[in-house]
């Protein structure tokens, strides 16, 4: 099945933090989870989804290097205020759930099957 | 830990270390005293402070300090009726002093210590010269952090070669630590390059290189330049600092080897891939680094791939 952000924010119950205006039609590749940030700028392609723990401004412009469509935000953490400014500034979709990482991963894996 | 000091004394950016422990109190302190004697009246005194705008007066004998009055002292007596006694009678005799020649982180602890407004200040002699309240202590702070910080950015003068035509170039100063600016440049930078129009598989290697090694000002320097330099057919990306320096670059360039602590880790970075991956990205890339005196690194990335690949 394709993955977008209405799927995502159904199946996980994700609440939207910000809603770029690519939100209902971006398409989303890949799911990359990972909370290095210098892990995720050796990710090749784009489109994908960057799900983490991390909370801070870092993550959205870490996603922006990379071309990311859009960040979730994994195990209910509360984004810091600066993320959501510079996940709103660079036209990032930010999504978070109070899933853990490994509930995240198995539901969107099943998704993507 | 120091307390009374309310940053970390061991880890802190060591120019504010060494800026508490090189600034002395005698470089902070008014030492235009106005003074009392034991003879002298509260209400003599009350009419010093007013006039002089202080609030605290201290009581001399010999030039030696005796006492102090201050102005809780004053209202005390304008309370129980006894202004128009001498000083000597209601003045504290149990003074806690500085000594010019102490650093302020001293004269910091002190007033958290001990909750006074104001320190006399004695010199070897036990003579007393000065006087130091807290905001002495913030505006000298303020002085010599703003006369130091102008001195390391003129230090760290960029090494870039003049402009050609053709030549657009870019400059960007980043501070150690500052996490609220971290990746600005980097933002920037990709945002004015997708304008003018660049491929987007090449911007990315663009904005992967320039924030990999943004962050690594921001996390290993003591602060230095991102410096742009875009040419039609590529762009030079530098990160030029003044120190630490790498003391094995060999190590540096390793997938892995961090030098990283666990607060820059906390923050998502410090995985040991800056540099490989900053490598990995560019077409050409070079490195020079020498202890104590700074890294610069220089990564080139073609705009134009089969052009460049002749």
């Amino acid at each position: 099945m394709h993955l977008n952000f209405n799927t995502i924010q159904e199946t996980l119950k994700a609440q939207v933090l910000h809603r770029a205006s690519d939100f209902n039609t971006r398409s989303i590749g890949k799911v990359v989870a990972c909370d290095l940030m210098s892990d995720v700028l050796t990710e090749e392609g784009d489109d994908f989804l960057l799900v983490t723990y991390l909370s801070s401004e870092q993550v959205a412009r870490t996603a922006d290097m990379v071309n990311a469509a859009g960040i979730l935000l994994v195990g209910g953490k509360e984004a810091q205020p600066a993320l959501v400014k510079t996940a709103e500034a660079l036209g990032l979709s930010l999504l978070s759930t109070s899933l853990s990482c490994f509930e995240v991963c198995v539901h969107l894996g099943k998704i993507l099957e | 830990m120091n307390p009374g000091i309310p940053i970390n004394t061991t880890n802190s950016p060591s120019v504010i270390l060494e800026l508490i422990h090189r600034i002395k109190v005698k470089d902070v302190m008014t030492s235009q005293l106005r003074t009392a004697e034991r003879t002298t009246t509260m209400k003599e005194i009350q009419r010093i402070m007013r006039e002089n705008k202080i609030s605290g007066v201290p009581i001399l004998e010999d030039y030696r300090l005796v006492g102090m009055i201050s102005v809780d002292d004053i209202i005390r007596a304008l309370d129980q009726g006894y202004i128009d006694s001498n000083a000597e009678l209601h003045m504290s005799k149990k003074l806690i002093v500085l000594e010019d020649d102490m650093p302020i982180s001293f004269g910091i602890t002190y007033f958290e210590k001990y909750k006074f407004g104001r320190f006399p200040v004695i010199n070897k002699e036990k003579e007393l010269v000065g006087i130091v309240t807290s905001r002495d202590i913030t505006l000298g702070l303020l002085v010599e952090l703003n006369k130091t910080i102008e001195e390391m950015e003129h230090q760290i003068q960029t090494t870039a070669q003049p402009l050609r035509e053709g030549q657009e170039r870019k400059e960007y100063f980043v501070r150690q630590y500052d996490y609220e600016q971290a990746g600005r440049a980097s933002t920037e930078i990709k945002k004015y390059l997708n304008e003018k129009g660049v491929d987007k598989k090449i911007l990315r290697s663009i904005a992967v290189a320039s924030y990999e090694l943004e962050m690594n000002l921001v996390n290993h320097s003591v602060g230095g330049f991102m410096i742009f330099t875009i040419q039609p057919d590529r762009i030079t990306i530098e990160a030029v600092d003044k120190g630490p320096g790498i003391p094995d670059l060999e190590k540096a360039l390793t997938e892995g080897f961090s030098t990283a602590n666990d607060w820059i880790r906390s923050l998502g970075f410090g995985a040991g891939m800056g540099l490989p991956n900053t490598k990995r990205v560019c077409d050409e890339f070079e490195i020079h680094s020498e202890v104590p005196h700074g890294t610069h690194v220089k990564g080139v990335i073609y705009l134009k791939k089969e052009e460049s690949a002749l």
